[in-house]
């Protein structure tokens, strides 16, 4: 094929009707050569997931092109009548979309969905080529696979036609660290085996650094960067993308704030102890049928571990590990099944949350992973703030200004907020509570990078200037060891070890650490 | 249909992603309002209608004129008579009362104990919840005209009677759907920060579910105003509900039916109304659903 | 499979007797009864002793509903007091014509519901689409009486197609019917329609906006496959939880539509046994609308478990 692979002209893609001015991709032009491997790195609304999509030819609902076109495998996509774009779909160019666990139909086997493309008689083959076993994979369902399982039977679904252009949507973003590894692995091998042009669109930085040979950075709609791979990591050219590399803590970076180890207030004084702490998790199983049968795991098995006054204990582990288990047995959500938990004084922390008499309520609070969750859509801040508390709205002001938000947030409503605004409003509430122990159950995970950043910042501030002791849990090592005076290690629900966060990253005691180590520094 | 509950279609185990769900956005809101606005209307004025209606100077609506029956419309009366001399214009506006009032006393009675029941189980779980849904359950399985049929022949056609059983009849949907919904938000971060701060169950669901809840409450509720009303009409037309002379839609419906060749206005007229308010109500409903992604 | 049909079952089994037992009670408790009815208001209190005395109604409750039982278990229904005959008896030819009526009903509104709220679904937005929804709408929402007339006046008064009130009793035979079932049939079929394609049609536009429908045509695959394979399997279960409930509602809650056309099926001698106060005859009654729709409801999440694997899995709601 000559001439690049993709090429995008003028390309804009605004909702119906409503004209360029509120354009989701505004004037975009790029070229990717065949062969070649680009990615697409931008945070969430950018745009980037439409520009995939228009690489095929499709718009998405409730949006069209405004002007421009885009050319993939020699085809102008936009001015195809729809029969010739479609049958192009999964031939010349394949999308493999985000959000796998959605994106496979529930009801069909592997094996149906392969039969759909045509493809049914090669479904084994396939599988084989994306690394699963297709003797047993072809007649599963969707639900009995795995994140990573699903993603490669997706790429599988992808590649079934033999296309010359391969898109690729979040590869990575809901799979654990070693999974995703794999993944990433699995599509190297595959591009430069079937001589495959790539693009790949991440909000991860580490995943575009891992594929790409080239990278397009996205913002607002527009492309603000694009450029090679070392280039871009040496000497960015435009501020926002060196800020999103700034963001993006890299493994034994420390925060500017936290400096090292011998300066950190902590103490090795004692505020809480769990011994032999077990807690089994069961889960309602049985749908539609009346007598539910429970399937039991052991969330947390045997773990023995204690937090200093002072400190910021990183908690660290896969899905799975016991990890956000930890922290909701801590603050009474959970019980244990076994084994102690207290406080220093003795208060006993193994009570369940709706019996815990208020003043060891006040002692323990949780700010949650997920920022759309865990504020009432109906409540103002000043609600949310101010609910089983004597305080006034000067006391609400100056919560918010500790976390460096405005007093007139006040009268606002979650669904007004963003992202990081919400999140802080979650770590206020936490705090008007003065608690002695702030557990942050993966605060960041579901934030863009630079917001991340942010929060992270207000949090070290935050224990700066209170000394609140911190539980931070985090599957992202590098977030973990760079605010983290100790760092404790989960796995399938058993503590592997507990060290202060050099130590750890020097010398892991233990073999998982050391591969866990080796992927985040990947 | 009144025995027929209306099933939510969406599927509760995979959400629609909202991101996807672009045209939510997109689909014209200005025509949405304007059903929205008349909808409102019709059924506001049949409120004041059923409420005022003894104010206006409209002739006896019981009066009965064995000179002039079956008329057409004329001067003296502009819908002409039924059957027994009667005006049929003044018995079409205090027709609406009976079916509106009790209506409206069993939604109201209903909502109450379904929210209760609803929150209740939801909140209490285990062998509360299970109890309960089975008594719910079975309510739903029985045909609600039948059980009317039942309590008005029965026990007697007393307003108090009837709206009671309405009430307890229509109350299940409403329940399964506080509960539902209730489960919904229970399990959401923002109440488990609640518990953090202390609050105990009663402050959770008044403070913390209700106002989540609220829009899709009201939906329901308001749809099953309507099946009551069709209901409560119903048997009025099957000689259960509304006692004669008293005027009542349903059961001028069935007194004129006979007489469709000779004079159709008092079969038409307590049908258009009859169907008016109830179409408003749904279309306020239908509407409103659409516009609330709660 | 199996072990899930047959605890359903069981369970069904065990709620049907505790019911049964239950609506005896209820009924036998409600003031008045099938003599107060027969003889009228002013009966004299002999009378009303004498007819309670030959028809086993001076009893204790309590042995009514054991007698009930016994006779229940033999297969005997009960007696009916005011037509002098067995409730089996009674009941079997309205029986025959109920299923006749549901029958002709569920045939013309069904697979038609579903074939429109497929066609509607998927094109939401269209004018044809969304006026069709209103109809439905309009359809759903007016009393049954309503309905009923309408169709009897366009059909049978404006335009003479159909006869229009029936003379016919209910031992006739079934060709003999043919003709009046029609009206019935079809004021009945109009609002099964309307509820059944509006929840097809609402759960096939929200089926064809999922993530999954979407990436099999990004996949390339044919748009009608999509809505074959992939979309119709997903958009159907709610669906049959509101045919189930429909189908439980043609034989079990057409009472205003057979009076309005005279039919002689169930929900006339229902009517009519209440108005009578016929004790056997009402509990019956009550227990087959319960058995009806119990076993529709059972049916329909048999149906829903096969359309659907994680409902088999067992995969827990979130």
């Amino acid at each position: 094929m000559s001439g690049p692979a993709i090429e995008v002209e003028g390309l804009t893609i605004a909702p119906c009707g409503a004209g360029v001015g509120g354009a989701v991709l505004r004037d975009i032009g790029l070229r990717v050569e065949a062969g070649t491997r680009l990615g697409v790195v931008g945070e969430s609304g950018s745009g980037k997931s439409t520009l995939l999509r228009a690489m095929v030819g499709n718009c998405g609902r409730g949006l069209e092109v405004v002007a421009g076109s885009a050319r993939t495998a020699g085809h102008d996509l936009f001015a195809l009548p729809d029969g010739d774009r479609r049958a192009l779909l999964g031939t010349a160019v394949a999308l493999v979309p985000q959000s796998v666990g959605l994106s496979l139909t529930p009801h069909l086997t592997v094996e149906a969905q392969f039969r759909d493309v045509g493809m049914g008689d090669r479904t084994s083959e396939l599988l084989d080529e994306v690394g699963l076993r297709g003797e047993s994979m072809r007649s599963r369902y969707p639900h009995e696979l795995s994140g990573g399982e699903q993603q490669r039977v997706l790429l599988a679904l992808g590649l079934a036609r033999d296309p010359g252009v391969l898109l690729l949507d979040e590869p990575t973003s809901a799979l654990d660290v070693g999974v995703a590894d794999g993944i990433l692995r699995l599509l190297e091998q595959t591009q430069e085996r079937r001589g495959l042009t790539l693009v790949v669109v991440s909000h991860d930085l580490g995943v575009i650094e891992r594929v790409a040979t080239r990278v397009v950075v996205t913002r607002s709609g527009a492309i603000v960067e694009d450029e090679s791979l070392e280039q871009l990591m040496r000497s960015p050219r435009h501020p926002y993308t060196r800020a999103l590399l700034d963001a993006a803590p890299s493994l034994g970076q420390r925060h500017a704030r936290r400096g090292n180890e011998g300066d950190s207030i902590a103490s090795t004084e004692q505020v809480v102890r769990a011994d032999a702490l077990t807690v089994v998790r069961t889960s309602a199983e049985g749908g539609r049928a009346r007598r539910a049968s429970w399937r039991s795991t052991t969330a947390l098995d045997g773990v023995t571990i204690e937090i200093r006054r002072g400190e910021i204990l990183g908690v660290i582990g896969e899905s799975g590990s016991g990890k956000s288990t930890l922290l909701k047995t801590m603050c009474g959500v959970l019980t244990p099944a076994s084994g102690t938990l207290a406080m220093s004084d003795g208060a006993n922390l193994a009570t369940p949350l709706r019996k815990r008499p208020s003043h060891l309520l006040r002692r323990i609070q949780m700010v949650m992973q997920n920022p759309d969750d865990s504020l009432n859509p109906a409540h103002t801040v000043r609600r949310i703030l101010q609910a089983g508390t004597s305080h006034d709205d000067d006391a609400s002001a100056a919560l918010l200004a500790a976390v460096h938000l405005e007093r007139s947030l006040l009268d606002r409503r979650p669904g007004s907020l963003s992202g990081g605004e919400k999140q802080r409003v979650a770590i206020a509430r936490a705090l008007a509570r003065d608690p002695e122990v702030l557990l942050l159950d993966e605060i960041t995970s579901a934030l863009d990078v630079t917001v991340q950043a942010a929060v992270i910042a207000t949090l070290v501030e935050l224990h700066e200037r209170l000394g609140t002791t911190m539980v931070f849990v985090s599957h992202d090592l590098a977030v973990v060891s760079s605010i983290a005076d100790r760092i404790a290690v989960l796995r399938n629900g058993r503590l592997l070890e507990v060290a202060d966060t050099a130590r750890l990253l020097e010398h892991p005691g233990d073999e998982y650490t050391a591969s866990l180590l080796a992927l985040a520094r990947r | 249909m009144s025995t027929v509950d209306p099933v939510d279609p969406v599927d509760p185990v995979d959400p629609v992603d909202p991101v996807d769900d672009i045209d939510a956005r997109a689909t014209a809101p200005r025509r949405r309002r304007r059903w929205l606005s008349v909808g409102a209307a019709v059924v506001a004025g049949h409120v004041l209608l059923a409420l005022f209606v003894p104010l206006l100077p409209l002739q006896a609506p019981t009066a009965q004129d064995a000179t002039a029956v079956l008329q057409g419309s004329s001067g003296a009366h502009w819908l002409g008579t039924d059957d027994l001399g009667r005006d049929v214009l003044s018995r079409t506006l205090w027709g609406g009362r009976p079916s509106i009032g009790i209506a409206f006393g069993a939604v109201l009675l209903a909502a109450l104990l379904g929210v209760l029941i609803g929150a209740a189980a939801a909140l209490a779980g285990g062998w509360l919840d299970d109890v309960l849904m089975r008594v719910n359950d079975v309510l739903l399985a029985l045909p609600s005209l039948l059980v009317l049929m039942l309590m008005a022949s029965f026990v007697g056609r007393q307003p108090v009677v009837l709206t009671l059983t309405l009430a307890v009849m229509y109350a299940p949907p409403i329940a399964r759907l506080v509960r539902g919904a209730t489960l919904g938000v229970l399990g959401r971060d923002f109440v488990v920060a609640a518990r953090l701060r202390g609050a105990g169950s009663g402050e959770i669901v008044v403070r913390e579910v209700l106002p989540n809840i609220r829009g899709v409450v009201i939906t329901e509720v308001a749809m099953q105003f309507s099946w009551i009303l069709l209901a409560f009409s119903s048997l009025s037309f099957l000689g259960l509900g509304t006692t004669p002379p008293t005027p009542e839609w349903g059961l001028m419906v069935a007194g004129a039916r006979t007489y469709i060749t000779i004079n159709a206005l008092p079969l038409v007229a307590p049908m258009v109304m009859l169907a008016s308010l109830v179409l408003a109500v749904n279309s306020l409903i239908d509407r409103s659903a659409l516009g609330e992604p709660s | 499979m199996t072990g899930y049909v047959l605890r359903r079952a069981a369970l069904s089994v065990g709620v049907f007797v505790v019911m049964a037992v239950l609506t005896y009670l209820g009924v036998a408790a409600l003031p008045g009864d099938a003599c107060t009815a027969l003889l009228g208001r002013f009966a004299t209190t002999e009378k009303l002793a004498q007819c309670r005395a030959d028809n086993g109604l001076d009893a204790p409750v309590l042995q009514q509903l054991g007698d009930w039982v016994a006779g229940l278990l033999r297969g005997d229904l009960g007696y009916s007091v005011k037509r002098g005959a067995p409730v089996g008896e009674l009941m079997a030819p309205r029986i025959r014509n109920a299923m006749l009526l549901a029958g002709v009903a569920s045939l013309l509104a069904f697979p038609a519901a579903i074939a429109v709220g497929l066609a509607t679904g998927r094109r939401e937005q269209s004018k044809v689409s969304r006026t069709v929804d209103t109809a439905a709408l309009v359809a759903m929402t007016l009393p049954e009486f309503v309905t009923a007339s309408v169709l009897w006046l366009v059909l049978s008064v404006w335009l003479p197609i159909l006869p229009a009130v029936t003379v016919v009793s209910s031992d006739d035979s079934i060709i003999d019917l043919l003709p009046n079932v029609w009206l019935p049939a079809i004021t009945l079929a109009v609002l099964v329609f309307a509820h059944v394609m509006r929840s097809m049609r609402a759960s096939v536009s929200a089926t064809s906006r999922r993530p999954f429908a979407d990436a099999a045509r990004l996949r390339g695959v044919a748009e009608a496959t999509v809505v074959r394979r992939h979309i119709l399997p997903a958009a159907l279960p709610p669906t049959v939880n509101v045919v189930a409930v429909t189908a439980a509602w043609l034989l079990t809650g057409t009472f205003v539509v057979e009076v309005v056309f005279n039919y002689p099926g169930l929900g006339r001698l229902a009517v009519d046994a209440i108005a009578d106060r016929d004790t056997d005859l009402i509990v019956a009654l009550t227990l087959l609308g319960l058995a009806v729709y119990i076993t529709a409801s059972f049916l329909a999440d048999a149906v829903i478990r096969l359309l659907d694997p994680r409902v088999r899995a067992g995969v827990g709601r979130s």
